[in-house]
């Protein structure tokens, strides 16, 4: 009998039940779509700098990280590539050669990491082809082309086509140059990258040291997704024993606390959700009971126990609630989904984004379990909200309530 | 009358050189076409203060070179030796012997105008270019062959032109000038004091002049020379690096 | 006017408890975004400290082409002028000197390219707290004739604490610099680029290995508050350029600044999504209020009260409820977010873990700026306003007769 009274309740004053509804509903959306946006920060944080810098997984020499001196490169590393490539879930595999080298132009000269690499792999690996800001990402048929970063071009007074020299060491210890022709400057979004780092064609260099051009320093490769990071990395590991294999999270701690600091945000967060969404509750609930203190007092006037009235609001407020919470998911969810197709471009709200090469838009991430979890805590938070005005509820005395006009 | 053409011709023929002859020909007589031992001091002036150092100087061909600190106090005592492409430094203080990187080669020689990669490639201007006269001109009253030097195809120089003023009569460099692809003058080398050492009539004074830094100078002075003297390739060693006086 | 008001007042003390939830959803929208802002306020600003401190500090004063060149002969000498400025400058805490530049460190047959930096051990500890990445060894004591260095630096020159390395570089003014120096310790930090990055020695000792006696490239100083940079900075500048250059760290590490800016865009749609919460829990007030008042307000219709007259005196009780709520809320936030502020509450766990690694405190941080409690009491009072037209909307449609009969 109480369900279908407190059923029928609801319905009756239309107003009242809309707004608790809407409160429950936005509460539960706010939960969930900030969780899906909290994810989806992170998770662009992320992607950013493993297509930027370090890929998801890379391989070196034993001791080529401690010691990045060019004579502790893997023979033979590119039929490790091709071995790497066909494993499952590895998207691209490329293969560089590291040399430091003074870059010398007309003006002076300074000291470069030379990042020798077969840009049609490299395209697959990294985006830095798209942070071309001149010229172009080994487009054309020039002998001998080298990219290099704007700030270094400015240090070096040198645009497209300048002359540049490399000088650097061979295998064998002797000092020898090269000529190279700026073909493309790009930008980054950290300066010092890109006064350090020059990009040329692997079979350029490799003759020039002295290297056989199966060989190479390092290579990098990018995962279909982040899941599988650890267990691609194990079957490197055992597959190439010789090798130091390292994943992102190795190679940029920094990343990694960036990560793990925004859970605690995140459920600081919601935590003042659930504060404001309580208050929201039980203040309106209080003004309703108010505002039905003559309907209550002639309930409790024509017979009706206080324990059933207090049960009947609570349950009044558990429909409420359900109701409110069926319509908070599903709207939390789909508009979480349509903004992890379509994505948020933040680059409206910041002008930081319009600087080259910081990713602006974010991909809300939808996880059905954690909005279900949401869901649950947004509805006992609501049932608990009720308990304060429904005790208020039985406070009152039918008599007086009957007696109140206005 | 063809005797008379024929000794016209042979004339024309010995009295005109190609220009890339005349450019290695000053070039060698510079560093005397086998060898050579010298004593030289260079000064580096610079807005607000000025330095000097006096070295010593051996040289065998293009390939060997041994550089020896005699003055100041501070610097006396180290030594730099070049072996085909490969270069090292001898410290006395650390008692050391370093082998320079790429890295150490941007930088200026001792605080000079002059890069290590200078001193490295001396060779350079006869290899790596294209030579071709345009014109003659006079420099300090004397008359020189202007030779407009273009570089070869993968020549690893950073200079897109260069234009050497070499004396007619005595085949000395007495003016250079660098360009980069903007026709921009980069740096201008000039040679005067033209005196006698050893038998040979040389410039004795070189002066560097970077064109965008104004004040800054370097100036190389020849204090003693001697052509072709008895050298080994075994005296330029890394023992005799550290032995040498 | 002034009756409207009288009587929007005394509407308000009339029904005490529904003033006094409509004025607590206000309260309640007005600390939480405080304590939200405080936070994230508070978290920017620990982690501009900590990069801040962690090498650039807050201002650094040069040779005014050192920024461009680093070039050792880009140093200059503190003079009578710059020590005043920098002794009468309240703002300023520490004021630390640095002579550094790229020196070879060589050891048998290996030889590396590094930072060498000279510095005033204790000065420098008091910045960056750079002994706290000592590895192995010893820290440099004031007048060290020794040489600590990054982990990684040590392992490729395969040298252990008390071997001699030998140091190469080019001096002050072209002259060379060479000296021997035994190891007396080395630095391991959590960063691995960090860990083949520099060397460090005694600043006197610089000055001889450098030949540049009483020269620095870098004095670098600390100042309270983040937030007082600016100010400081523009005093500098007024009274040492163009002797000097003075340099901010967002200008010496504007990547930092790109991140934070970045990082704020986010920060903006969550405060997005709180004011739609607290918003609502305002609006669901009012409206209760307005529902619950119907049948009075259609009495006074019905006396002959114009509408745009009690719209008028609803907009009074609505301000009121404003300026009470927000007035209540901040005060009420101040020694919460104060007992934040001497008191952090520390992080669990694997957080707590991960944080420490890098030398961060791990608490949370809270911010009490001004502008954090400003700004939010001004959003939250113009919310209210905005929320503030329903029961505009809503006396203006308002049927009479049916509001009598109370529905």
């Amino acid at each position: 009998m109480i369900w279908a009274i407190s059923w029928r309740n609801i319905w009756r004053n239309k107003l009242r039940s809309a707004i608790i509804i809407t409160a429950i509903a936005i509460g539960i959306f706010a939960g969930v779509f900030t969780w899906a946006f909290y994810r989806g920060m992170v998770a662009q944080r992320v992607q950013s700098a493993i297509i930027t810098e370090s890929s998801h997984i890379q391989i070196h020499h034993k001791n080529f990280l401690v010691d990045p001196d060019q004579k502790f490169f893997i023979r033979g590393i590119d039929s490790i590539a091709a071995i790497i490539d066909t494993l499952q879930g590895v998207k691209a595999v490329t293969q560089r050669l590291l040399v430091s080298a003074m870059i010398s132009s007309a003006e002076t000269g300074a000291g470069v990491r030379i990042v020798g690499i077969t840009p049609e792999r490299e395209r697959k690996v990294t985006n830095t082809y798209r942070k071309i800001t001149q010229g172009s990402y080994f487009e054309s048929n020039r002998k001998t082309p080298i990219v290099i970063g704007e700030k270094l071009a400015e240090k070096l007074s040198v645009k497209l086509r300048s002359r540049v020299v490399l000088t650097l060491q061979t295998i064998n210890g002797t000092l020898t140059s090269g000529l190279f022709r700026v073909e493309g400057i790009y930008k980054t979004s950290n300066s010092a990258y890109d006064e350090l780092n020059v990009f040329v064609r692997n079979d350029d260099i490799s003759s020039l040291i002295n290297l056989d051009d199966r060989s190479g320093h390092e290579l990098a490769i990018l995962l279909d997704n982040n899941e599988q990071l650890e267990q691609i990395a194990g079957i490197i590991r055992q597959d190439f024993p010789d090798t130091d294999t390292k994943t992102w999270k190795e190679i940029m701690p920094e990343v990694s606390l960036v990560e793990e600091s925004m859970d605690i945000s995140m459920y600081v967060f919601l935590g003042i959700i659930l504060l404001a969404l309580i208050f929201g509750i039980v203040n309106t609930m209080l003004m309703a009971v108010l505002e039905r203190v003559k309907e209550l007092g002639m309930l409790m006037a024509v017979g009706m126990s206080k324990v059933r009235v207090f049960l009947m609001i609570l349950l009044e407020t558990v429909f409420l609630s359900l109701t409110g919470g069926i319509i908070g998911i599903i709207t939390g969810y789909i508009v979480t989904v349509i903004f992890n197709r379509k994505g948020i471009d933040l680059s409206m709200f910041a002008e930081a984004y319009e600087k080259v090469g910081y990713e602006s838009v974010i991909y809300p991430v939808p996880n059905l379990d954690i909005d279900l979890k949401v869901t649950l805590m947004v509805l006992i938070t609501g049932i608990l909200a009720a308990l304060y005005p429904a005790w208020k509820a039985i406070q009152l005395k039918p008599a007086e309530a009957l007696h109140m006009d206005i | 009358m063809l005797p008379v053409i024929l000794l016209l011709f042979s004339i024309t023929v010995i009295a005109q050189p190609t220009a890339t002859e005349v450019v290695k020909k000053a070039d060698e007589k510079m560093r005397g076409e086998k060898s050579s031992e010298s004593t030289m001091t260079m000064q580096i002036v610079r807005p607000s203060w000025t330095r000097s150092v006096t070295f010593k100087s051996w040289t065998l061909g293009t390939d060997y070179s041994l550089v020896l600190i005699t003055a100041p106090a501070k610097e006396k005592g180290q030594s730099f030796l070049k072996r085909k492409n490969e270069m090292w430094n001898w410290n006395p203080s650390i008692n050391r012997i370093i082998k320079l990187p790429p890295s150490m080669l941007a930088q200026g020689w001792m605080g000079s105008d002059f890069t290590n990669d200078d001193i490295l490639n001396q060779a350079s201007v006869v290899v790596d270019y294209f030579h071709a006269f345009s014109g003659d001109e006079k420099i300090s009253g004397s008359d020189c062959y202007k030779i407009k030097l273009t570089p070869k195809e993968d020549a690893p120089v950073v200079w897109a032109k260069v234009i050497l003023w070499i004396s007619k009569i005595d085949y000395l460099q007495l003016k250079a000038e660098y360009y980069d692809e903007d026709e921009y003058l980069v740096k201008t080398e000039s040679a005067s004091e033209i005196k006698s050492m050893d038998g040979r009539v040389i410039a004795t004074r070189f002066e560097l002049i970077p064109a965008e830094k104004a004040g800054n100078r370097t100036i190389v002075t020849m204090d003693a020379i001697k052509f072709n003297v008895t050298l080994a390739e075994s005296f330029f060693s890394q023992q005799n690096l550290q032995k040498v006086r | 006017m002034v009756k409207d008001i009288a009587i929007a007042w005394r509407n308000l003390w009339r029904n005490r408890k529904r003033t006094f939830i409509t004025i607590s959803a206000v309260v309640l929208a007005v600390l939480l975004s405080i304590f939200m802002s405080s936070m994230q306020e508070g978290t920017y600003s620990r982690m501009i400290d900590n990069m801040v401190k962690f090498y650039t500090g807050y201002i650094q004063i040069h040779h005014p082409d050192y920024w461009e060149s680093k070039s050792i002969n880009d140093t200059f000498a503190p003079d009578t002028t710059l020590n005043k400025a920098i002794h009468t400058n309240k703002g300023i805490t520490l004021a630390v000197p640095r002579l550094e530049s790229f020196a070879l460190i060589s050891s048998g047959e290996n030889t590396k390219g590094c930072a060498l930096i000279g510095i005033d051990p204790d000065k420098e500890d008091s910045l960056t707290g750079l002994s706290q990445w000592l590895y192995r060894g010893n820290y440099l004591s004031a007048g060290d004739s020794g040489i600590i260095l990054a982990v990684n630096i040590a392992k490729n020159l395969g040298v252990d604490v008390g071997d001699t390395l030998i140091l190469i570089s080019q001096g002050y003014q072209g002259s060379s610099a060479s000296a021997l120096m035994p190891v007396r310790g080395m630095l391991k930090f959590p960063s691995p680029q960090l860990n083949g990055f520099a060397a460090y020695i005694d600043l006197d000792r610089a000055h001889e290995f450098f030949n540049a006696t009483g020269r620095v490239t870098s004095l670098v100083l600390l100042v309270k508050d983040y937030r007082q940079v600016a100010k400081t900075a523009q005093k500098l500048r007024q009274l040492l350029e163009p002797a000097y250059g003075v340099k901010t760290w967002d200008e010496m590490q504007p990547d930092l600044v790109k991140m934070i800016e970045g990082d704020r865009a986010g920060a903006v749609i969550m405060k997005g999504i709180l004011y739609m919460v607290v918003g609502f829990g305002i609006l669901g007030t009012i409206i209760m209020m307005m529902a619950e008042r119907k049948k009075e307000m259609g009495v006074m219709i019905a006396i002959g009260m114009q509408k745009y007259r009690l719209q008028r005196i609803l907009c009074f009780e609505s301000l009121f409820i404003g300026m009470l709520g927000v007035a209540i809320g901040v005060l009420l936030s101040i020694p919460v977010v104060l007992t934040m502020v001497s008191h952090p509450i520390p992080l669990p766990g694997e957080m707590a873990k991960v944080y420490e690694v890098f030398g961060i405190e791990a608490v949370m941080y809270f911010s009490m700026t001004p502008k954090v409690f400003i700004n939010q009491a001004i959003t939250i009072f113009v919310l209210s306003l905005m929320i503030a037209v329903y029961p505009l909307l809503s006396v203006r449609s308002m049927q009479v007769i049916k509001a009598l009969r109370g529905q």
